[in-house]
């Protein structure tokens, strides 16, 4: 249907969910927002501030451009979008069809909630009456309990309830039987037998007999929930609210193991000075049960003492979660520090790992700042907090090994577990029904290549519920996913919804702004292609600029370590080359650019032929889409302009390079990238026993490059293995620091050490000696655990140097970004903004805004699309009544107020020499009229004139 | 580098209008900017010559500050002219371009800043009695070179230089391309001269002049004034105290204000094109007068006179540059920068500045740090961030 | 909202009972910012927290908007303290704004106490988004110290 506006669904209201929806809904979309708790913000609404910093900053995800359309406020007082509907307190009910027809049922828990649907628990065995009554109450179900089949009938014949748990070998009369009779008193009943495994058969029989369905002992929680949850939404179908969709993104997050419910609890739940990382967050928070104190939570009295156990729940072959949780080690830094530095009463923060997972480009820094502050950090697990272990006045007994084996033991007053995460109830309830690809834990497994993608076409998914993630890569999913029901609802005809009538406003222009209509895209690697795509299917015109003289960057020589990925470059070169909306300008440059942002003048030349520029590997020329030919003579292509509204970085980066000087070829010292490429072209010999030395973190998490470039691990780990499947007898060792392996590619981990892969940690500044001649190479170290003098002789050398990014300060700062300390791309906020520079304009994806691998590259770039798209899909904005004005017969060009602008939206106008103000920029903060002296500049009801009204107002109120 | 002028025929003015004229003649100098009278009248105010003919009426160095140069050298540097200017600017006028420069009201690029240590000025009754004594002026100006300069004074005969001048504690040049080295010197012989720049070695060498030195007994001259001026303005600050020390006493300080903004229009760091108090923020509905005199009582008009004032200081506490303009020109005498020197001097220590010394030295309230001020922050009950 | 001109019949006592320095009851102004203090006093308010009703909260979207100008406004026009509440630094919507409010705040104090207007008369203060208790105890402390100090002098009599 034409003229019918895009419309999509998103189900959980967390930070990921907000993410998409905003996105969705600043493009113009609709978005319906599905939310089972009682308010949208998820797990971060708990959480005050957020690593890798010890700030919050959520409000910077709201929309920077038409700031009238959504409530500004701080996000946990609520959202409210004119285009986003948000039910809160909402259950998904069902949800079938297809991309552009997708039907959706939700029913507001207070239309038919749980209370509605009673559940009546039938065992002879008191841990399992209580366990499910736990379990299902906490979800919002009444539960009765009854220990025989006698007294559930009796209980049946009193009340009525909706579903029925019953044990099927219980003594005297057996489930099977009450199933029967239970039936005949209420025939509409759901019954659900319990049974052991081995009574699977008779659990069947029953089923035959009118039992729904059937649950196999030892019970999973997530199983009884879902079980429980499935009848209860087929119950309350009928009354739900229906509406159709054309695409669903899921965003449901994941939640947190109970410690308790693990082999190996560290006595939680029995010694109340054991809290989880999450309890510890709200005991932090002044809003949290403590108050303004930090105080133990049964005695009161003030804490001084903490510790941190991490790893409980994950990295845990036991508990079924062998995977990493990727977020736990920054949660305890953040907390340890902020312990330290909030309150002056703790002496002493003490956090238990085993690899300190700072993988983010800020992390390690973060991670430096807990140190400074007095955290101590601890290479040990803690075994156990012992069993019958009393906490006595004088606080919680650890124990631990330090690494030359003697035992340490200290006095906690808290001690604080990092228990992983893992999906929740709705996830693997969801993922069944819809029948997603799940990996080997439960988490939505997205198509390779394709983030956000799951195998479902229109169904797309983010944040938690792909695995454990942080809140950079949530949200950089989320906007990835956005684009992808952005592309739905294009493919499907959709409309935006087209600016409203234009804002009210006293004497301000009500004239519309708009962008150039067209992108460039600087940079011809993987990422500038995936966006340069991306947005060319939007149906918007696209320059992509590329110093080299083919496409891929990095990709063409890392496609053969990485499955599928020589078809897919090949697929996506043959996509950009093919599109009739992209211009691809090879070997060229940007020379300068002029215009304000969003109205950009660009011009392109010609790059220098020098030796670097062209890829002696790769003899044929990629043609140039629609520019002129290069004369093979040397004769130069002319300068080219480009108009564009936005511009997107994705310049990429490179190895960083050793300060250890290499052999050319032969046995020696190779970088990662080098040794990657050698063993891909079969130039190593791995199907004969070889003497491999791997040193990871070299130069890296230092001065000079104090950032985990979060690659090098995986990598280092695949070629070990790589070797030895080439020959078992193969010796590999990995000097490291930190094994940087978080979420699930901790599997490598794993694997490699059953491998035999052998791992020496190193302390930094006390790096393993490396010696290599034409005979090999030497590397000596004094083990940690043994205190020995160690030696090894080792064909190979391999260092993991890291990734360096490749965007200069001036191209940057050309389109008015700017570098970071590390020299990547200065994000506008790390955590909330992690693909725009202040200016939303002004994107970037890839290696040069931060280290990572393909699929990060290309959430990236699908994120910068989505962003870019956002914006070029309007095609007038009207500022709203809070931007600045500039009186200019007051204003004395004194430009404090350019100084001020925190977002450079002020600028001199060189033609008419007087002050203008960038509507799309300006976010109406005020700041300038403060720092004017002469009431030049001014921003409605936030200047001075109206301010002085308000406070000899207020000063006059009578009391 | 050091040079020296030769005094010619006793008359220092003399002097100083022949190495103005010889820069003008050779061309190291397409105008210069100095004090000068106009017609007979004896008042002096800046005048921007580019004649070599034309200096025999300026005035130096004299007691007639009428105008702060540094405005004037703004609105003759808003823009390049592609032109080299050289300014005779007292050290308060340094002080004050330099100030609008990191404001943008105006660039250094083309001019060659001349300073001196400083003849002090008289405030404008006492001018009139002083340039009324009935002698030739110049015979004036030349007794009041001698006496300035031979020793720190705070009057000359019966005429007390502005109290302004009196607790001024930098009244030697700063932040100049060249410094005039006047305390001490044998002025009758010669006057000395100090390149503090390139801009300043390269024009005192176009001006072929011979080798010259610092006056010997100027360093200890510049202690003792320096001691006195300290001395003089903890005096000053103490009867600040005593008479504005309370909202009330202010209100009385400014009684006789009228609100006719002259010592805004003369002050050089207050550069607004337009005051925001000519604009509506203070354009009160008559209803608000009329709930103000309900409250009180009463309203004395015009408005808004202490809240000017106070404004004022909030917006160039960091930047007065102590030259006393405001005093001089008030039409009722009201001693406006014995106030304002008083608080500014003593605000601006919070963030260690000082106007004027460093042409890239920001304001203080354009710039942050991430962490600073600890001190003001919170209620006192907890660790401040 | 302005006042009426007084009826000609009123009684005593005066309308603005505050004028009295024996009954004194302070009269604060707090600028508070949008995102993290006016939530914290939002939070307050849903958790039930009571604290004294002198302080009138004046919404600014940013602690950085607050003009020196808006504070000396404030005391003269009756107010016996003005408290600046916004954001933690690095917490602030508009990335920098509080850390420019800082030093206005700091040059305010130095010039405002020459004219015995007490320097713990401004105040300058982080309240976070979830500090609702925080910003309680602010108030009352607030409100308390400045009982303490008595009534600001500036406002026994008009000075505008």
């Amino acid at each position: 249907m034409t003229d019918q506006i895009g419309k999509t669904l998103v189900i959980g209201g967390g930070i990921s969910g907000i993410r998409a929806s905003l996105d969705l809904a600043q493009a113009g979309y609709q978005v319906l927002l599905l939310e089972q708790s009682d308010r949208v913000g998820g797990l971060l609404s708990q959480l005050d501030t957020q690593f890798p910093t010890s700030t919050c900053g959520m409000c910077r995800m709201l929309p920077m451009m038409e700031r009238d359309r959504v409530d500004q406020q701080c996000l946990r007082r609520g959202l409210s979008h004119d285009n986003i509907e948000i039910c809160v307190s909402t259950d998904l009910i069902s949800l079938k069809g297809d991309p552009g027809n997708f039907s959706v049922s939700f029913l507001s828990q207070t239309d038919g909630g749980r209370d509605d649907c009673p559940v009546l628990v039938v065992d002879d065995e008191k841990i399992v009456r209580d366990s499910m009554k736990e379990w299902l109450s906490e979800e919002g179900y009444p539960v009765q309990t009854a220990d025989s089949a006698a007294e559930a009938l009796n209980l049946l014949a009193e009340g009525s309830f909706k579903v029925m748990l019953t044990d099927i070998k219980m003594p005297g009369m057996d489930g099977v039987t009450l199933l029967t009779r239970a039936k005949e008193i209420q025939p509409d009943l759901a019954v659900v037998m319990m049974t052991a495994y081995a009574a699977v058969d008779t659990a069947v029989e029953a089923m035959k007999q009118g039992a729904l369905d059937y649950l196999v002992k030892p019970f999973d929680p997530d199983a009884v929930l879902q079980m429980v949850d499935r009848i209860f939404k087929d119950a309350v179908a009928e009354n739900a609210r229906k509406d159709t969709v054309d695409a669903v993104i899921l965003a449901s997050g994941a939640t947190f193991f109970q410690p308790n419910l693990g082999i190996n609890p560290y006595g939680y739940g029995r010694i109340p000075g054991v809290v989880t990382n999450l309890e510890f967050e709200r005991m932090l928070s002044h809003a949290g049960p403590g108050g303004m104190d930090l105080v133990h939570p049964v005695t009161g009295r003030p804490v001084t003492r903490i510790a941190w156990f991490q790893c409980v729940g994950s990295r845990d072959i036991q508990t079924g979660t062998p995977f990493c949780s990727s977020t736990c080690c920054m949660i305890s830094v953040k907390q340890s520090l902020l312990a330290k530095t909030m309150y002056p009463q703790v002496t002493e923060a003490c956090v238990f790992y085993m690899d300190l997972r700072t993988w983010g480009k800020a992390s390690d820094d973060y991670a430096r700042q807990a140190k400074k502050a007095g955290v101590r950090f601890v290479r040990a697990r803690v075994h156990s907090l012992a069993p019958g272990l009393k906490e006595n006045d004088t606080g919680i007994p650890v124990v631990w090994l330090d690494p030359s084996g003697d035992r340490r033991e200290s006095l906690f007053d808290l001690v604080v577990l990092a228990p992983g995460q893992h999906p929740d109830a709705f996830l693997s309830g969801f993922a069944k029904d819809q029948e997603l690809t799940t990996d080997d834990w439960g988490f939505v497994r997205p198509e390779p290549f394709l983030s956000g993608h799951t195998n479902r076409p229109g169904i797309f998914v983010c944040g938690g519920a792909t695995g454990p993630r942080d809140i950079h890569d949530s949200v950089t999913g989320a906007s990835a996913a956005a684009l992808s029901a952005m592309q739905v609802m294009a493919s499907a005809g959709r409309q935006t919804v087209q600016n409203p009538e234009k804002t009210e406003s006293t004497g301000l222009r009500s004239d519309g702004v708009s962008l150039f209509p067209g992108a460039l895209v600087i940079g011809g690697g993987i990422a500038g292609m995936a966006a340069a795509l991306a947005i060319a299917d939007q149906g918007f015109d696209v320059d992509l600029v590329e110093k080299t003289d083919h496409l891929g960057g990095n990709l063409v020589w890392l496609q053969t370590a990485i499955e599928g990925a020589g078809s897919f470059l090949e697929e996506q070169t043959a996509a950009v080359q093919g599109h009739d909306r992209i211009r691809i300008h090879t070997r060229t440059c940007v020379a300068d650019t002029m215009g304000r942002p969003g109205q950009w003048n660009t011009r392109l030349t010609p790059v220098k032929d020098t030796a670097e520029n062209t890829d002696a590997d790769r003899p044929e020329q990629l043609a140039e889409n629609g520019s002129p030919p290069d004369k093979s003579s040397g004769g130069k292509s002319p300068d080219v302009q480009v108009r564009h509204g936005v511009v997107v970085l994705a310049v990429g980066g490179a190895e960083a390079s050793p300060d250890r000087p290499l052999p050319d070829n032969g046995p020696g010292i190779y970088t990662q990238q080098q040794f990657q490429q050698a063993l891909d072209q079969d130039a190593i010999d791995t199907g004969s026993p070889l003497h491999v030395a791997m040193f990871q973190c070299q130069g890296s998490r230092e001065p000079g490059r104090d950032y985990c470039s979060r690659i090098c691990c995986p990598r280092s780990l695949d070629q070990a293995l790589r070797l030895k499947a080439g020959h078992p007898d193969s010796r590999v060792v990995i000097f490291y620091r930190d094994m940087m392996t978080p979420g699930l590619s901790e599997s490598a981990y794993t694997e490699a050490r059953k491998a035999g892969v052998v791992f020496v940690p190193y302390e930094p500044g006390n790096t393993p000696e490396l010696a290599a001649d034409n005979t090999g190479c030497r590397v000596n170290w004094t083990d940690p655990i043994l205190g020995r003098a160690m030696e090894m002789a080792a064909d190979y050398a391999v260092l993991a140097t890291g990734i360096q990014p490749g965007l200069s300060r001036d191209l940057a700062r050309l389109f008015g970004a700017d570098l970071d300390r590390s020299g990547f791309f200065d994000q506008a906020d790390i955590k909330w903004r992690p693909v725009e520079a202040m200016d939303p304009r002004v994107l970037a994806c890839g290696i040069c805004l931060e280290p990572g691998n393909l699929a990060l590259t290309l959430a990236s770039a699908r994120a910068a699309a989505a962003k870019a798209v956002s914006l070029l899909s309007r095609e007038t904005f009207f500022p709203g009544k809070d931007t600045a004005r500039v009186r200019s017969a007051f204003c004395s060009l004194c430009q404090i107020c350019i100084d001020a602008c925190p977002f450079n939206a002020r600028f001199i106008d060189p033609e008419t020499r007087t002050l203008k103000v960038d509507p799309l920029a300006c976010q109406g903060c005020g700041i300038c009229a403060a720092a004017c002296p002469s009431g030049a500049a001014v921003v409605t009801d936030r200047s001075l004139a109206p301010m002085i009204k308000t406070i000899h107002a207020v000063l006059n109120q009578p009391l | 580098m050091i040079a020296s002028i030769q005094t010619k025929d006793h008359s220092i003015t003399r002097t100083l209008q022949d190495f103005f004229a010889g820069m003008l003649k050779t061309g190291a100098a397409d105008a210069v900017l100095v004090p000068s009278r106009m017609s007979d009248s004896p008042y002096v105010k800046p005048c921007l010559i580019a004649s070599h003919d034309r200096l025999d009426r300026t005035v130096p160095l004299g007691p007639g500050f009428f105008v702060n140069a540094g405005p004037m050298m703004s609105r003759l540097t808003r823009t390049r002219a592609g032109s080299t200017l050289v300014a005779w600017l007292r050290p308060c006028e340094i002080r004050a371009f330099v100030e609008l420069t990191k404001l943008r009201q105006g660039a250094r690029e083309e001019v060659v800043i001349i300073g001196m240590d400083c003849p002090m000025a008289l405030s404008r009754t006492d001018y009139d009695d002083w340039a009324g004594q009935g002698n030739d002026m110049s015979d004036d100006v030349e007794k009041w070179i001698q006496t300035v300069y031979q020793k720190p004074v705070t009057q000359v005969d019966a005429w007390p230089v502005s109290r302004a001048c009196q607790v001024c504690d930098a009244p030697y040049p700063v932040n100049a391309d060249v410094s005039v080295m006047l305390l001490g010197g044998d002025l009758d012989r010669e006057i000395a001269l100090r390149a503090d720049t390139e801009k300043g070695e390269k024009l005192l060498a176009e001006m072929d002049l011979s080798e010259g030195q610092e006056p010997e007994r100027r360093k200890a001259l510049l202690a003792d004034l320096e001691t006195e001026r300290t001395e003089a303005f903890q005096a000053m600050d103490e009867e600040m105290l005593d008479q504005t020390g309370s909202i009330e006493s202010l209100n009385r300080f400014f009684s006789a204000c009228v609100n006719c903004y002259n010592c805004r229009s003369v002050c050089p760091v207050c550069y607004c094109k337009e005051c925001v108090f000519n604009t509506d923020a203070v354009a009160y509905a008559p209803t608000q007068y009329l709930s103000w005199a309900d409250k009180w009582g009463q309203v004395s008009l015009p408005n808004d006179t202490v809240f000017f004032h106070l404004t004022r200081l909030a917006h160039i506490g960091c930047t007065c540059v102590g030259c006393g303009q405001c005093t001089l020109a008030c039409p009722s005498h009201i001693p406006v920068s014995d106030l304002f020197i008083s608080v500014t001097r003593n605000a601006r220590k919070a963030f260690d500045y000082v106007p004027g010394r460093d042409d890239a030295e920001p304001l203080p309230l354009s710039v942050f740090q991430e962490s600073e001020f600890t001190d003001i922050v919170g209620m006192g009950n907890k660790e401040a961030t | 909202m302005t006042q009426t001109v007084m009826e000609p019949e009123q009684d005593s006592p005066p309308k603005t009972p505050s004028l009295n320095p024996d009954a004194f009851e302070p009269v604060a102004v707090a600028f508070v910012c949008n995102w993290c203090t006016y939530t914290a006093a939002d939070l307050a308010g849903t958790s039930r927290l009571t604290y004294p009703d002198n302080v009138r909260l004046v919404r600014v979207m940013c602690t950085g908007m607050v003009d020196p100008q808006y504070v000396i406004k404030a005391f003269l026009e009756g107010a016996d303290a003005v408290l600046v509440s916004g954001c933690h630094p690095g917490d602030c919507h508009y990335i920098n704004g509080n850390y420019k409010a800082r030093r206005r705040i700091k040059l305010l104090k130095q010039i405002l106490p020459r004219f015995g207007i007490d320097a713990q008369r401004l105040r300058l203060t982080w309240i976070g988004a979830s500090d609702g208790i925080e910003f309680a105890q602010t108030m009352t402390r607030f409100v308390e110290e400045i009982r303490g100090l008595g009534p600001c002098q500036a406002r026994l009599q008009q000075v505008i």
